[in-house]
């Protein structure tokens, strides 16, 4: 579709959006009289007054084995205690306060508070703490840490990591984990009428210890990263709304802090010339603007415009090449960075009659790079100044067209059709432009009975400008995310619900293949394929339940590029295979004694496949593992002294295996000096009893 | 070419047979909503409202009633001193205030007639949620006469709108709290429909949503948004709603990864991943469907896995990461590589 079309085809929707002024649907308020309406059976429905409940929960967890990298905050055996509460105000002043807090007592929580009174006035102040464990046993020689991390004089250096001192037996042991607290408030008010301004502002901080790699030229050590960073975010906006427009302008200014910008470390290796010590530059401060403005004219149908800018820049410290000796001689360099974007886009959507809505959108956004362009030559593992390299940031812009039919006549059949173009271009990069014509065809057709079934299409096709080779990158590179590609989505499904009921049962298929077919090196082709089965089922009053089965399989194959050797062509296979199964069972009431049971149970099953191709034979690597399962059962008990008690018992096992974590220590890889990490497998049993009374 | 396989004549077979199974049944029971949903358009148009407004409707909606109604008094919409509100009776001036339950199920007419006919049903009202009786664009023209502001400013051609989602089918007035507003709740309202999302979650890697520490709305907003894609991302474009969290990765980096700053989504699944990190794919496997390996023989050949192959540091631990670990930019002057 060229361009000019699909501009006609805006300008001719606008004109009917904006010149047919009827909605379609009247609301009729002319024989309103509402003097007579004083709603005195109101007085009796109004909640008035404070209500809330406070619940306390002891918790206690059977097994000690490590469970990272789950977000349960359970993460060690042993009893905790929790709380939870939340309490609503409604004054008959118009006043409503609320405040909740979960989790108390637990290394991620939430404290909530709201007060409203209308658009008169809403504030509202929220805390969220959460801990994210990523490793409970790592295992590592530096003795500190922040930003300098030393090894002590007990270690033994070595050429290979085999020859260093033990890590199990001297070293430290570690946790990797980080905690997020975010505070973010907001408060809007309406300032005149029709006019309404909001204020706010969000502060998030992330800290905690963190695994990263760093090498000298071949030799690579994992290093425990501090990580200390906060960023904070205030916002302006007023709106202005009535009958005919509605429009909001709004401006945010972003600041990110990084309190832990570099980091220095000795070399575990000896290694002819390497000194001890190098240094290594994290992301440095930097702050953000954007200023957005929407406007939306409501008639028959809307047109809008929504224009955004932003501009982000950063001005790093002066930073040192390294400590080598060697290139002590070169000066710091100071880097200055900046790129603002815009995104615009304009919408319009019709209602061309009871069974037709069209609509068109168009956007554009596009991100400007104003770093200078200069070269700098680098020291290649802090030691061997190497030729100099030209910064190669680009700019990019892309631009999406698109028109959807939305058709619904009368037997029930809904056709829903898109097409749509997006052209990307780029400056400083091997493809400089994609050109991505795409399509969508989506039907829904009730069948006998409360049968219904759909199928979709979505095909797209996306071409590339020819390769060019950019500065001194290598001239092999390519890009799948640039490349030449068709993809076809097919979907279908089958469902059966019953009306006014929450009983179904549906099939769903899915396959999402695309080929990148100009693809000598690289991706050459990756294909999604999904089977989902769920039902929802209510029987009698008080029981319900519902669940899934589902297989999905992910599969990939590259065509790996040329070696130093460049007769070794080779490529490989990839396949995720993930089956999954839940189940929800809800009981309740049972009788006077038990208010409710909950079942819940999850299993994901997934497992990874790699095959290398090599000199035509297959090489088949171990499989990768993850399955993770539960069990969660809990029993509501009715209230004794306004007392009520909930029982949970929760089980989980978890077993994960990845042959290139799992028991890679210093001894297995000569040039690699890991934390020692392994994938958690473990069995856990939760129990919890839970008090709650009624305020 | 691989695609063309899958042949589109399949396709439209298929749904010539389902379009011959819809025989009159179906046609006549489209036909019946299709006409309640006339009459309660019409019922707007004319605007024949009750004499005594609320009075009319509770003396018979209870708490007795399957789908009890007065719970709407326990949240702001039932409020008679909330300015603007339904329920508002001291100042008529400002919409919908004064129009009582009327304002969202339309004008009573002749429902609340107390004799029926034999066999006559009661006129209906405009009903939400479970019981709807009126298309979806009806349901939401009543809802967005309200809220049509700027946080609904996107709703017109985004994805929930094109697929016919009236706001009844996520939200509940007659609660005292709407259980998709809160963040213990709000998932699994949004993956009873998006069952995709819920197996991602308990993949290898995930975002922390199934404790709540993360929420959809979060991430995305299902009134639509600024952006053309359907997947209703918050911001003007992926990225940047991904660094409003990972603000370290937003840069500008003095060297930067072009796919970083394009799109998030060419490496991570934002949902959750068979593999580490939300990564799409294992490095090297990942990193080598764009970079072929001339330079060094980051080849992941062998499958005996011999670990004291040379190569073998491309593919254990962190694979491509163990040296170039600054893969999201970097800042150091010798971070041409990503080492730095």
């Amino acid at each position: 579709m060229k361009l000019q079309v699909f501009k006609l085809v805006v300008l001719t929707v606008s004109a009917l959006a904006c010149n047919v002024a009827l909605g379609e649907y009247t609301t009729n308020y002319s024989n309103v009289d509402v003097s007579r309406w004083k709603c005195f059976l109101c007085e009796f429905q109004l909640y008035q007054g404070t209500t809330g409940q406070i619940s306390v929960a002891s918790v206690l967890t059977t097994d000690d084995s490590d469970r990272f990298g789950r977000n349960g905050s359970f993460e060690s055996a042993g009893t905790r205690t929790v709380l939870d509460g939340g309490i609503d105000v409604n004054r008959a002043s118009g006043w409503l306060f609320s405040a909740s807090a979960t989790n108390i007592g637990l290394a991620s929580n939430d404290i909530a508070i709201e007060i409203k009174n209308s658009r008169s006035l809403k504030a509202n102040l929220r805390f969220q703490q959460y801990r994210r464990l990523a490793e409970s046993n790592a295992l590592t020689p530096f003795q500190a840490s922040n930003s300098g991390l030393t090894l002590g004089p007990q270690w033994q250096r070595d050429l290979q990591s085999s020859g260093f001192t033990s890590l199990g037996s001297t070293n430290r042991r570690l946790e990797l984990a980080t905690t997020r607290r975010l505070l973010e408030s907001t408060v809007s008010m309406e300032v005149v009428p029709r006019i309404e301004l909001s204020l706010s502002h969000k502060s998030a901080s992330k800290e905690g210890t963190r695994e990263t790699f760093r090498d000298g030229i071949f030799q690579s050590t994992a290093l425990p990263k501090t990580i200390d960073h906060e960023s904070v975010t205030n916002r302006i906006q007023i709106s202005y709304r009535d009958q005919r427009l509605n429009t909001t302008w709004s401006r945010s200014d972003s600041t990110f802090k990084n309190l832990v910008p570099l980091l220095q470390w000795e070399s575990p290796y000896r290694f002819g010339l390497m000194k001890n010590e190098s240094a290594n530059a994290f992301s440095h401060d930097h702050s953000s603007e954007t200023l957005d403005i929407k406007l939306s004219l409501p008639r028959n149908g809307v047109l809008r415009i929504h224009e955004r800018r932003g501009e982000t820049e950063t001005e790093p410290q002066s930073l040192r090449y390294g400590f080598s000796s060697l290139i002590n001689d070169v000066e710091p360099v100071h880097l200055f960075a900046k790129r603002d974007y815009v995104n615009r886009r304009l919408v319009v959507t019709n209602q061309l009659s009871r069974n037709i809505d069209i609509s068109a959108s168009h956007l554009q956004y596009e991100l400007k790079n104003f770093r200078p362009v200069e070269e700098l030559t680098p020291a290649l593992g802090g030691l061997f100044l190497v030729p100099s390299r030209t910064l190669r940031s680009g700019d990019f812009k892309r631009q999406e067209s698109e028109i959807g039919l939305n058709y619904r006549p009368l037997s029930g059949l809904r056709v829903l059709s898109r097409i749509w173009e997006f052209t990307f271009t780029r400056t400083n990069q091997e493809i400089a432009e994609n050109q991505t014509q795409g399509g969508e065809l989506k039907i829904t057709q009730p069948l006998l009975g409360r049968w219904e079934t759909f199928a979709s299409v979505q095909t797209e096709s996306r071409n590339a400008s020819d390769f060019q080779v950019v500065t001194t990158n290598n001239p092999n590179t390519r890009r799948f995310h640039q490349a030449e590609m068709e993809r076809r989505i097919w979907s279908t499904g089958l469902t059966f619900s019953a009306r006014e009921r929450d009983d179904f049962i549906s099939v769903t298929v899915d396959l999402d293949r695309r080929n990148y077919p100009a693809s000598e090196l690289g991706l050459s082709d990756e294909e999604f394929r999904g089977l989902t089965l769920s039902y929802g089922l209510r029987i009698g009053e008080s029981i319900g339940t519902d669940g899934y089965v589902a297989s999905h399989r992910r599969s990939a194959s590259i065509n790996g590029s040329q070696s130093l050797d460049l007769s070794m062509p080779w490529s490989y296979s990839s396949d995720d295979i993930v089956n999954s199964a839940g189940l929800n069972l809800a009981i309740e009431p049972l009788n006077k004694f038990v208010d409710n049971i909950h079942v819940v149970y999850s299993l994901s099953d997934g497992e990874a496949k790699l095959e290398t191709i090599f000199s035509d034979a297959a090489r088949f690597f171990p499989r990768q593992i993850s399955r993770h399962e539960s069990v969660d059962v809990s029993i509501g008990f009715g209230e004794i002294f306004g007392v009520s008690v909930e029982a949970r018992v929760y089980f989980e096992t978890y077993e994960a295996r990845d042959w290139s974590i799992d028991n890679v220590d210093q001894t297995t890889l000569a040039s690699v000096l890991t934390m020692a990490r392994d994938n958690p497998s473990y069995d856990n049993t939760l129990f919890s009893l839970l008090l709650k009374r009624s305020l | 070419m691989a695609v063309r396989r899958y042949c589109l004549s399949c396709f439209f077979t298929a749904i010539a047979i389902f379009i011959t199974l819809s025989g009159e049944h179906v046609r006549a029971e489209e036909s019946t909503h299709q006409r309640i949903h006339e009459l309660l358009a019409a019922k707007l148009a004319v605007g024949d409202y009750s004499r005594r407004g609320a009075d009319a409707c509770l003396g018979c909606h209870d708490d007795d009633e399957p789908f009890p109604t007065a719970m709407v008094f326990a949240n702001i919409h039932g409020h008679p001193n909330v300015r603007g509100t339904p329920f508002e009776m001291a100042d008529l001036h400002k919409f919908p205030a004064g129009l009582q339950c009327e304002a969202c199920h339309g004008p009573m007419a002749n429902h609340g007639a107390k004799i029926l006919a034999d066999g006559a049903t009661r006129e209906p009202m405009v009903n939400f949620g479970k019981r709807e009786n009126a298309n979806a664009d009806l349901q939401n023209h009543l809802c967005l006469a309200c809220h049509d502001d700027y946080d609904r400013m996107h709703w017109h051609a985004s994805p929930h709108q094109l697929a016919e989602l009236a706001c009844g089918d996520c939200h509940e007035i007659h609660n005292s709290g709407d259980p998709i507003r809160t963040r213990k709740d709000q998932p699994t309202r949004c993956m009873s429909c998006h069952l995709d999302v819920a197996l991602e979650l308990n993949q290898r890697s995930s975002h922390p949503i199934q404790n709540s520490h993360l929420v959809c709305s979060d991430c995305h907003d299902p009134h639509g948004t600024a952006m053309a894609s359907s997947e209703i991302v918050r911001g003007e474009s992926l990225n940047e709603s991904c660094v409003q969290c990972h603000s370290e990765m937003r840069g500008p980096f003095t060297w930067e990864h072009p796919p970083v700053v394009e799109d998030c989504s060419i490496c991570h699944a934002p949902h959750g991943s068979n593999q580490a990190s939300l990564l799409k794919t294992r490095v090297p496997q990942l990193c080598q469907s764009c970079h072929s390996s001339l330079g060094h023989r980051s080849l992941a050949l062998e499958g005996n896995l011999d670990t004291s192959d040379p190569n073998a540091m491309f593919a254990f631990a962190q694979g491509c990461l163990n040296c170039h670990s600054s893969i999201h930019g970097s800042d150091h002057p010798s971070g041409n590589l990503f080492r730095r």
